[in-house]
């Protein structure tokens, strides 16, 4: 394997809540890498540290109330994001790395022009003069499919449709060609056939520009359809990751067979449940009070005493391959002959 | 003299912080009352109002002196001391005492002009939320203008018109001149809560305007109100201080702190104590007030929180 | 945009009418005439009657209104009783002074207001913000002639850095002519325009905390931090941005607060505006006067809420493009 663009090992982000109900682990204990060029996929009920994790990657983590702790790293290409200057994490951001937002509507400066926000980041980082860069915010808008770019470029935000202020927010995003796009739900807020617009873009652009690309979402069918690696999380914790292909084949986190089973399949009717699809028992519990053990377990079918007990490492699912290519934090993978619910 | 001075003034203090451990222990049973005290400077706030209303309740036991009285018209202004705490002033009257005695006055002005500033304002908010169309057209209309014309202005038109005023004029007219804001609030208040549907169940069982207004609005509309009655109280002692210390508010001699800070005036020179301490007594309350009006909000009103 | 701004405009000036209609009839209602309750100067009779005929108040009452109203209409104010002169011109006379002193005042409010905002909002929660904000709450709770008459003891009697009132050193400077005088007339003014814009600032300050606290949490800030913008452009530019547009309306609310305490500043420090014009006159029962200075204060109120709307408009490009107006070089990021 090539050395990976992006490497988060052991990332633990916790927040320390008012009013002492307690520190909220949002983040704890979250490995994975990023290679160049790919897409990874990080999928994940609301709540499970998904916004958390992208934004310690660029610092973004309000503090207080937040912090990382210390013994996290963040290497992006061999460079620890977490020891770097104020300087050296600037020349980064928005640079090397860049982010979109899941909420389109309220990501953008209301007070100013899109061509304006777009062209601040080329000025910043790139040394471009006003005009040069006001140029290149319409060559972004037309790069990410806005008609009528040159009008487009002086109007406000709050004059644009949802889907074409998250085009413009991957304008803004890409417009210093950055090696790794971070983006954080980019869809969720839109409707379904601006969704599938948008996902298509990402898709054209990556191929374009050659960059990786973090997509997060608690959307497995967007996975499937985009991502080259999964990795899911659940409770603050990756609990499995794999090349998506081996996920879908094979998932082994009983917290990932739930997720599939969730997805609407247009192979099998939909498993309905009092008018919802499929869906985990049970809800994800607090960020300040996870569960002993493994933080799946009071939702897991398959859960026994060792489950309630002892938190599962990451272990080696084997599969296609080099070693490490499909991980699973689940005691079955010792004991696979549990896998039988109990009634 | 000077022992019963400073005994009663221990003893205010301790009512005082009795008063204010009293109200956090029965308030500490309920969220909001929770909330109130979480304010960092609420309790703070409490103490000084408890501590003011105190003094200015026992004033003739408080008091050395009576506020009147010229200890002696040869040696006027001397400095604070064992004898007298604040000094005296440029009228040998004990400073001291007339600030305990001026706390009744400036206090219950403060006090009663709010509550007609609140009650008219809510009157008319809630006339104007509730029938809407031409009657709120014209009423908001007067609100415009009320705000417009700079309050102090007007004070100084009506105080003109008469030869000598009145408490109770002062009083009302500081209190007509001061809802003009409180019966916006209401009117939105109300405005909103006409549309729910306990008001359109009320409604629809027959209930009158009034009786819809009393009972079922107004109370769902109490925390602004209150929130803003607590601000307004300092707002009014402002003002009033202010009318006293151009001498067209409270008449001389009685005392009230605006008229103590004109009287020490020009013998600022001289002795500041008599001008300083009334300001500061009038700043300390205003304060107390603006903090426990913030700490009411907070604790009324949790979707408001301060940041 | 334009016809908002009709509208604005009519609506304005309805109210100044209503205020100069409500002061005339108050007035004359309650006897405000030269012999109205007497003053610290009781009229004779008949000098009285002289006076009543000779400033036309024989006439019935609605000619009067009438007259009042035309000679408005050309500026004037009516004959003042004790002064000798028309109102409106003892009035311009004022103006200048009590305008320069509010204007130094909204200077000092809002440079340190927004200042001590912006820094207690990026420090909120901790020492620094807390200690400016109770300070700026018993400021924001003092009777500002008091602090005026503090600032006089400890600045112009104990230290003697500034003089103790006035507006000019009335033998070397009595006008304003030369370099030396125009910095005369600025020592005059710092103590006057520091107790008027403390009091202010303190005020501007809690409201530009709030407003700044509540921008700082919003996304696109953290969109321009993901964008690898230095801390201080964040701040200052994509959050400052946001966070001044409730303050306009602050501007707005600081014209009455300004006169209100004009008229307690000027006369601590002997400030020849319009305030202390105003209050001399209501101790000579000089209504006219008093009635001229309450309509100008109210024009001028009313003015400068106008200009804050406008502001408003002109700044939040989402109220300018709903009333009309296009976008367009407005953002400069
Ligand atoms: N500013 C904060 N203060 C306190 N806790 C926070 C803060 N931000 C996040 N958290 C905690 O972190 C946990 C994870 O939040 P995160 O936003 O990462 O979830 P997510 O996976 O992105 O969910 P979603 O799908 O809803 O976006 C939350 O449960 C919350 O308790
Ligand atoms: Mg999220």
């Amino acid at each position: 394997m090539t050395e990976p663009l992006l490497r988060v090992r052991d990332l633990k982000t916790y927040f320390v809540t008012e009013q002492g109900s307690g520190t909220a682990r949002a983040v704890d204990g979250v490995s994975f890498e990023v290679q160049p060029g790919e897409t990874l996929g990080i999928v994940g009920e609301s709540g499970c540290g998904k916004t958390v994790t992208s934004l310690s990657i660029l610092r973004l983590i309000p503090e207080p109330p937040g912090h990382i702790r210390p013994g996290s790293v963040i290497e992006f290409e061999g460079r620890n994001l977490l020891t770097l200057e104020p300087r050296e994490l600037r020349a980064i951001r928005g640079n090397q790395i860049a982010m979109i937002f899941q909420e389109p509507m309220t990501s953008l400066n209301p007070v100013f022009t899109v061509g304006d926000q777009i062209a601040e980041a080329a000025i910043v980082h790139q040394g471009l003069s006003r005009r040069v860069a006001r140029t290149r915010a319409i060559d972004m808008l037309r790069l990410v499919g806005i008609a009528d770019p040159e009008e487009r470029v002086d109007h406000y935000p709050h004059q644009m449709s949802g889907g074409m202020r998250q085009r413009v927010m991957i304008g803004m995003a890409l417009v210093c060609h950055p090696k790794l796009l971070i983006a954080d739900e980019p869809t969720t807020a839109l409707d379904v056939t601006i969704q599938a617009q948008i996902l298509e873009l990402l898709d054209r652009l990556q191929a374009e520009l050659g960059m990786a690309v973090m997509l997060i979402t608690h959307d497995l069918g967007v996975v499937a359809g985009s991502a080259d690696r999964v990795a899911v999380m659940y409770a603050g914790q990756v609990v499995e990751q794999a090349p998506t292909a081996a996920l879908f084949a094979r998932p082994l986190h009983p917290y990932t067979e739930g997720l599939l089973a969730s997805v609407p399949r247009l192979d099998a009717p939909p498993a309905r449940e009092h008018g919802r699809l499929h869906s985990i028992p049970g809800q994800v519990p607090a960020a300040t009070a996870w569960p002993d053990g493994c933080r799946f377990h009071p939702r897991c079918p398959y859960a026994w005493e060792r489950c309630r007990a002892e938190m599962p490492p990451l272990l080696d699912a084997g599969g296609e391959g080099e070693p490490g290519t499909h991980t699973v934090r689940c005691w079955l993978l010792t004991e696979p002959r549990r896998r039988t619910p109990h009634p | 003299m000077s022992v019963w001075t400073w005994l009663t003034l221990g003893g205010a203090a301790v009512l005082a912080l009795a008063v204010v451990a009293e109200l956090r222990r029965r308030l500490q049973t309920s969220a909001p009352g929770r909330r109130f005290f979480r304010h960092p400077t609420a309790a703070l706030g409490l103490f000084v109002l408890a501590f003011f209303v105190t003094i200015a309740l026992a004033a003739p036991v408080v008091a050395p002196y009576p506020p009147y009285y010229q200890i002696d018209i040869g040696h006027p202004n001397r400095p604070p001391s064992a004898q007298f705490l604040l000094g005296t002033d440029p009228f040998s009257r004990d400073v001291w005492s007339r600030l305990v005695y001026g706390a009744r006055v400036s206090l219950g002005i403060g006090t009663l002009a709010m509550l007609v500033a609140a009650t008219v304002g809510t009157a008319v908010g809630a006339v104007s939320g509730y029938f809407r169309r031409w009657v709120d057209a014209t009423l908001m209309r007067l609100v415009d203008v009320g705000l417009a014309m700079p309050r102090i202005f007007v004070l100084l038109m009506a105080v003109a018109l008469w030869e000598h005023i009145a408490l109770w004029a002062l009083v009302l007219l500081i209190g007509l001149t001061g809802w003009f804001g409180t019966s916006r609030l209401v009117r939105a208040e109300v405005l909103s809560l006409r549309e729910r549907e306990f008001v359109a169940a009320a409604r629809a069982l027959g209930a009158g305007a009034g009786r819809v207004i009393f009972r079922h609005v107004l109370p769902n509309a109490a925390a602004p109100i209150i929130v803003s009655g607590a601000l307004g109280i300092g707002n009014m002692m402002l003002l009033e201080a202010g009318l006293s210390f151009l001498g067209l508010g409270v008449p001389s001699p009685a005392p009230s702190w605006g008229n103590m800070i004109a009287d020490g005036w020009h013998k600022m020179a001289v002795a500041w104590w008599s001008s300083t301490f009334p300001g500061l007594a009038i700043s300390l309350v205003v304060m107390a007030l603006n903090a426990v009006g913030d700490a009411l909000r907070d604790a009324l009103d949790p979707r408001r929180e301060a940041a | 945009m334009a016809a908002w701004l009709v509208r604005r405009l009519v609506a304005s000036i309805a109210i100044v009418f209503a205020v100069v209609t409500i002061t005339f009839f108050v007035v004359r209602l309650a006897h405000g005439t030269p012999c109205g309750p007497a003053g610290e100067r009781p009229l004779p009779p008949d000098v009285c009657e002289r006076q009543r005929v000779q400033f036309g108040y024989d006439q019935p009452l609605l000619v009067q209104y009438g007259k009042y109203l035309v000679a408005l209409r050309h500026g004037e104010l009516g004959e003042s009783f004790g002064l000798h002169r028309p109102v409106a011109d003892a009035l311009a006379d004022a103006i200048p002074n009590t305008f320069t002193l509010a204007l130094a005042a909204l200077l000092v409010d809002f440079a340190l207001g927004l200042a001590l905002g912006i820094y207690q909002a990026v420090r909120a929660g901790r020492f620094g913000d807390v200690a400016v904000g109770n300070v700026a709450l018993l400021v924001n709770s003092m009777p500002v002639f008091w602090l005026g008459l503090v600032l006089l003891l400890v600045f112009a009697q104990w230290l003697r850095w500034f003089p103790a009132g006035g507006i000019h050193n009335p033998i070397l400077c009595p006008r304003l002519l030369s370099p030396y005088c125009l910095l005369d007339f600025l020592w005059h003014l710092v103590l006057p325009a520091l107790t008027l814009g403390l009091v202010g600032a303190a005020g501007t300050a809690r409201y530009q905390r709030a407003a700044m606290l509540e921008v700082i949490r919003q996304e696109y800030v953290r969109t321009a931090r993901a964008k690898g913008l230095r801390e201080r452009r964040v701040l200052l530019v994509h959050a400052l941005r946001n966070a001044l547009l409730p303050i306009i309306t602050l501007f707005g609310l600081a014209f009455p607060f300004l006169f209100t305490g004009a008229v307690l500043i000027e006369t601590v420090f002997a400030w020849p505006g319009m305030g202390r014009l105003a209050v001399n006159a209501i101790f000579q029962r000089d209504y006219p006067v008093v009635t001229g200075a309450a309509v100008l204060t109210t024009t001028m109120v009313v003015l400068g809420n106008l200009i804050a709307d406008v502001l408003y408009a002109v700044v939040d490009p989402r109220i300018r493009v709903q009333r009309g107006g296009r976008g367009g070089g407005g953002g400069s990021v």
